[in-house]
């Protein structure tokens, strides 16, 4: 199916009708908000509806896209199924989003600069996915990290403009990180197409992967890259906390898919050496993936403010989908179930983040409050709420009947092919600590729905509530999403998961499992059985106890630890050394310049009295020791004031880093030395 | 069009502004209103007499003209090709800006008799040298430029401005010498200094490197190169804002096309590469790249922060200078047009902040962009161009320098890019950032912001935007005239750069 071109203008369209419909509807007066409302939804809906048009295409083959000579080096997109899988879900989200937006932003500031930036966004990550070549996926990735810092900072209090700098400055160093790979790629193999190309990458196929997975690891919100998430995504409003978390860092999860499982792959039938390059760089990544689920199951435990546990939630979520990405690429030509898993998880976590995000966001819409312990009883008051929660929950949860336990069961059982298959000892631990993770995302949304919904309600909060219809409606689609996978879990992967894996070439027989997989066997039903009495193992003695209300010392984090002290370390020590230099080059040609009237002068004295001579000389070096002193000093204090990187600036409250997650990554450590010295 | 008409036309852009400059004085006396359409009469007939000349050079026509000899071998001559073309339609087109924009920005300043006489007669020479057909011409109007320049940046007639005029003179007059020197060396050595001619020294002896060095020192002390750019950061902020622009945008792009031409026709690309002259040029840049990046991270001034920043961006062109190959070189020439795009737009737009509200501390600029929407929506267009974003022209020229680095095989020179990128990051978008998201007194969660909107004259605005359109335009459009004209003239001096 691949060698059918279909040429077509519609991706264009996709992505250019949103863009302009941003910069169109910003210059509208701020009063007109039905016309802004108005554009932003036909332009939501414009996009969604075209992605469906094309699915037909689709279905038939590839559809391109080029643009010659456009940004002098040509814009290519091109759309398969795997990016329609995307483009289905970026538009849909968005739909409800936008929706959504209408009755939460109904009493916010700014909706001006909010409506613009939100339908521009679109475009910019609709241009991710339908890139074609890795230029144009660059130019669209940068022009979403602008666009979504907006939305990010849209409160600008202190708090959120903190988040949002972070957000911007390690969104930027990710884009540098990548725009440096993709030279390289284009240095190697003179193309910047997305082919395989492991052999013709040669020696610096290790920098390469290394420098495409800081820059889109950095999105995707993989440990130790993870740091700006749980600060950005709660202070955006909740439409557009709903879309960073359920949308955006899928943009990061695409990129790594596109990379690992297909530029990292030989163009022929490739050497041992390539395949144990793509054996380690897997096995690697799905180490990374594991690391990040538990990490962020754990961290996500620890939290009080809901919209921040749901902030860590989607941490240790895309971790299952880097480690089903890791278990497909270490697999080689059998990781069909890792990849489709993976991809499931994806559309699962889409769905359900965004419906979780929104169902908070209605709850802070009307109450105002974030805290755990400020909230209770919202059951009783808003119980349409209560229910899609449940059943959103449920879905990330992984109960049999929901959406995510299908996508979980095939991660699960493609890490048990795994080590059926190759018998190594750390993909049995990887399996357990899975089934760990697993367990501590029930715990952490029971804590959640417990918090939230049931127990008393605050007597601040006692009174009642009407919520507006456009965000019920929201909240049933997602629900009713959610249930419909769940009930069929069949159905999206036979007909897209699974096209989508044949298109990368993976093996007929292990593509011939998934046909027809069955969830509601007793196998994988047990499976969750064991996860949730585990769960309800860890959860009642934990709460009890008050466990989850420990907060680590706020020194032993990662980013205390590593990201604020070693930049702080090689940028204080380079800038000081280059003012000094600038500084001492500037007296330097002063002193050229300047003096030449007092140097004649000290000629004259040294030609009648040698000894006044030495004694001003000294007098003048001491002056000059003095003022250079002097200098070093001020340039001290100047570099202390301007320098952006300030330890008062970083510390943010609530922020209480992970001391887990260290010892997590020395044991990780530890146990890759492990397993390979096997 | 023939030769003659062309030469008639080459002729008249460099000698009208200067005829022009007696007549604005004259002017000035009676009229204001006069002289000031005047000056901006005058670069405006310039910019579109240089643009007459367009479809001979796209033709790949060259034009050699001798006008007499002073000395034997030693003459005043012109010459037109793509290089010099691109050049000097740039300066003028944001000579002519500039001449716009001071309409009001010097209304209420002082001595605008001066002001304006000068500002025409600089880009008369500024042309001249662009148009130079030998050294000796090309070293005439370099000092000239050079010397009346001196009057722009001394305009305000402050302690500091004329501290800051004083180093400038200095170290213009050292560059002087040392470039005279060098074409002494050169004419020596080849017995000609005439751009005509291709190479002139064909290899690389100790002398040779001497006039190497003497050329380095002369145009690169106006580049701004390290370690000759003490003046630049002094020099550039005190002057007044339309006359910043020039001397960022522009007058430092004389000193990178005067090492063009040292490179290309005093030299060639085998003697730089036989003798590892290009490694001298390479390190120089790297320094001078990382040097101004990092301190402009340093500075509270918002003009000093430019002008740094200036350093660090001729380091790219010079960068592209060094590596020698077709993109690279591309890369170098269109990062000229884009810079002088991209930091005439942000000088202009930093001197309507300081027109208008009088701050020029970085720190006081918090919520600038509600009351100046336009002028800071400029800015940030430019800044975001010069960190690098695409779809702006900064990013194309960056990504051409890093496709050239790695022709090379210099795989240091990207990691050199990408590193200045992230500090560019790091000093504009403080700037940015604050300007719109920061709340400044009290506010109310919920409450729709007043906020005075308050920006600059049309005059001023139109300038600006019209840069910063240029700076989206030449990034993002297929039909890329500058890119052409750098890739015509990588190709042409790639073949040798005579004929």
């Amino acid at each position: 199916m691949d060698d059918y071109l279909l040429i077509s203008y519609v991706p264009l369209y996709l992505v250019l009708v949103p863009m302009l419909a941003g910069i169109i509807l910003y210059f509208f007066p701020e009063n007109q908000m039905l016309v802004r409302k108005a554009g932003c939804f036909f332009a939501s809906l414009f996009s969604l509806a075209g992605v469906i048009w094309l699915l037909p295409t689709i279905l038939e083959g590839n559809v391109y896209c080029y643009l010659i000579e456009f940004m002098q080096f040509g814009l290519f997109f091109k759309v398969d199924i795997i990016s329609w899988v995307f483009a289905v879900l970026i538009t849909l989200v968005y739909f409800l989003a936008v929706l959504f937006s209408f009755s939460y932003m109904s009493y916010e500031h700014n909706l001006r600069r909010y409506y613009s930036f939100l339908i521009f966004t679109l475009g910019a990550i609709l241009g991710v996915v339908f890139a074609g070549d890795y230029f144009s996926l660059f130019i669209f990735f940068e022009i979403m990290t602008f666009s979504s810092f907006v939305l990010v900072i849209h409160k600008q209090d202190r708090e959120a403009m903190q988040a949002g700098s972070l957000y911007l400055y390690m969104a930027i160093m990710g884009g540098l990180a990548l725009l440096f790979a993709i030279l390289l790629l284009y240095g190697c193999t003179g193309h910047l197409d997305m082919v395989p190309a492991l052999e013709a990458l040669g020696n610096q196929r290790f920098a390469v992967l290394l420098l495409f997975m800081i820059g889109f690891g950095i999105k995707a919100g993989l440990v130790p890259l993870h740091i700006w998430l749980p600060l950005a995504h709660p202070v955006a409003p909740s439409p557009a906390s709903a879309l960073l978390s359920g949308i955006m860092i899928k943009a990061g999860a695409y990129g790594i898919l596109r990379i690992s499982l297909i530029l990292f792959r030989p163009a022929g039938e490739g050497s041992v050496s390539d395949w144990s390059f793509i054996f380690n760089s897997g096995y690697i990544l799905m180490w990374i993936g594991i690391v990040t689920m538990l990490a962020g199951a754990l961290m996500a435990l620890l939290q009080s403010n809901t919209k921040r546990i749901l902030a860590y939630s989607s941490i240790s979520q895309m971790g299952y989908i880097a480690t089903g990405l890791g278990v497909a690429v270490f697999m080689g030509l059998e990781g069909a179930m890792g990849f489709t898993g993976s991809l499931y998880h994806i559309a699962n976590h889409a769905v359900f983040k965004a419906g979780l995000f929104s169902m908070i966001g209605i709850v802070y819409m009307l109450t105002h409050e974030l805290d755990l312990s400020r909230l209770g009883g919202m059951a009783r008051k808003m119980p349409l709420v209560t229910i899609t929660f449940i059943i959103a929950a449920l879905g990330i949860a992984g109960i049999p009947g929901f959406n995510g336990f299908a996508s979980k069961t095939l991660i699960h059982d493609s890490m048990l092919v795994a080590y059926t298959n190759l018998d190594i000892y750390g993909i049995f631990v990887a399996e357990r600590i899975f089934v760990i993770a697993s367990a501590l995302t029930i715990c952490y949304f029971v804590k959640l729905f417990y918090g939230v919904f049931l127990g008393r309600v605050p007597e601040k909060l006692d009174r009642n509530y009407s919520l507006p219809l456009s965000a019920n409606f929201v909240m049933v689609v997602f629900a009713v999403l959610v249930l419909i996978t769940g009930i069929f879990p069949n159905l999206l992967l036979e007909q897209f998961f699974i096209p989508g894996a044949q298109l990368l070439g993976f093996s007929d027989s292990s593509l011939g499992h998934l046909y027809g997989f069955g969830f509601f066997e007793w196998y994988p039903l047990r499976k969750m059985l064991v996860v949730i009495l585990l769960a309800l193992f860890i959860y009642l003695p934990a709460s009890a106890r008050g466990w989850f209300d420990w907060s680590p010392p706020p020194w032993f984090s990662i980013q205390k630890l590593v990201f604020q002290p070693l930049p702080q370390l090689i940028l204080s020590f380079f800038f000081r050394e280059v003012n000094i230099n600038d500084m001492a080059l500037g007296q330097f040609y002063e002193h050229v310049d300047n003096d030449n009237a007092k140097r004649e002068s000290y000629l004259d004295e040294l030609e009648t009295f040698p000894d006044p001579a030495h004694d001003e000389a000294g007098q003048s070096a001491y002056y000059m020791s003095g003022k250079g002193l002097d200098r070093d000093r001020r340039l001290k204090e100047q570099f202390k004031s301007f320098f952006w990187w300030d330890q008062e600036q970083w510390t943010i409250k609530n922020l209480n880093f992970d001391n887990l997650l260290l010892a997590f990554v020395l044991g990780v450590i530890l146990l890759i030395v492990f397993s390979f010295g096997n | 069009m023939d030769e003659a008409t062309a030469i008639t036309i080459i002729l008249f852009v460099i000698l009208f502004p200067i005829v022009m400059t007696p007549i604005l004085m004259s002017v000035s006396g009676r009229s204001e209103k006069l002289r000031n359409i005047l000056a901006v009469l005058t670069s405006a007939i310039t910019f579109i007499m240089v643009l007459t000349l367009y479809p001979m050079v796209v033709r790949g026509d060259i034009i050699q003209h001798t006008f007499f000899e002073i000395l034997p071998n030693l003459e005043i001559s012109i010459r037109l090709d793509v290089l010099n073309f691109s050049l000097t339609a740039l300066a003028s087109f944001i000579w002519f800006l500039c001449a716009i924009y001071s309409l009001d920005y010097m209304a209420e300043e002082h001595g605008g008799s001066r002001y304006y006489p000068v500002l025409i007669f600089t880009l008369g020479s500024c042309l001249g040298i662009f148009l130079a057909g030998d050294f000796f011409t090309l070293f005439v109007f370099f000092e000239l430029m050079s010397l009346i320049s001196y009057i722009l940046v001394v305009h305000e007639e402050t302690e500091q401005a004329l501290k800051a005029g004083y180093k400038y003179l200095v170290m213009t007059i050292i560059g002087g010498l040392a470039l005279f020197f060098g074409i002494i060396i050169t004419f020596e050595l080849g017995g000609t200094v005439s751009l005509g001619v291709g190479t002139i020294i064909e290899e690389g002896s100790l002398l040779a490197f001497l006039a190497f060095i003497c050329f380095i020192i002369g145009f690169g002390m106006k580049a701004g190169m390290f370690p000759l750019h003490v003046w630049l950061p002094d020099a550039h902020p005190v002057a007044p804002s339309p006359a910043s622009a020039l001397l960022s945008g522009v007058m430092l792009k004389t000193g990178a096309y005067g090492l063009f031409r040292v490179i290309f026709n005093a030299f060639s690309i085998e003697v730089m590469q036989t003798s590892n002259w290009d490694i001298v040029l390479g390190v120089l840049a790297v320094i001078t790249i990382l040097l101004g990046s990092a301190v402009a991270l340093t500075q509270n001034d918002i003009k000093r922060r430019l002008a740094y920043s200036s350093v660090g961006q001729m380091g790219y062109v010079l960068l592209g200078l060094s590596i020698l190959n077709e993109n690279a070189l591309t890369g170098a020439m269109f990062h000229i047009f884009s810079h002088a795009f991209m930091k005439s737009c942000l000088f202009l737009a930093a001197g309507a902040i300081i027109w208008k509200t009088g701050k020029r501390a970085i720190s006081d600029l918090g919520g600038i962009g509600r009351e100046m929407p336009f002028t800071m929506g400029c800015f940030s267009i430019a800044a975001l161009a010069m960190i690098g974003i695409p779809p702006l022209n900064g990013f194309l020229s960056k990504w051409t320098l890093g496709l050239g680095a790695l022709d090379a095989n210099a795989t240091i020179y990207v990691l050199v890019l990408l590193i200045s990128s992230l500090l560019n990051a790091l000093y504009y978008l403080p700037i940015i950032v604050p300007a719109f998201f920061e709340i400044v007194g009290e506010e109310h969660h919920g409450h729709a912001l007043q906020f005075k909107v308050q920006d600059a004259t049309p005059k001023m605005l139109a300038s600006m935007i019209i840069l910063a359109i240029c700076t989206i335009i030449f990034g993002l459009s297929p039909i890329n005239i500058p890119f052409n004209l750098s890739q015509m003239t990588s190709d042409f001096l790639l073949q040798g750069g005579l004929f």
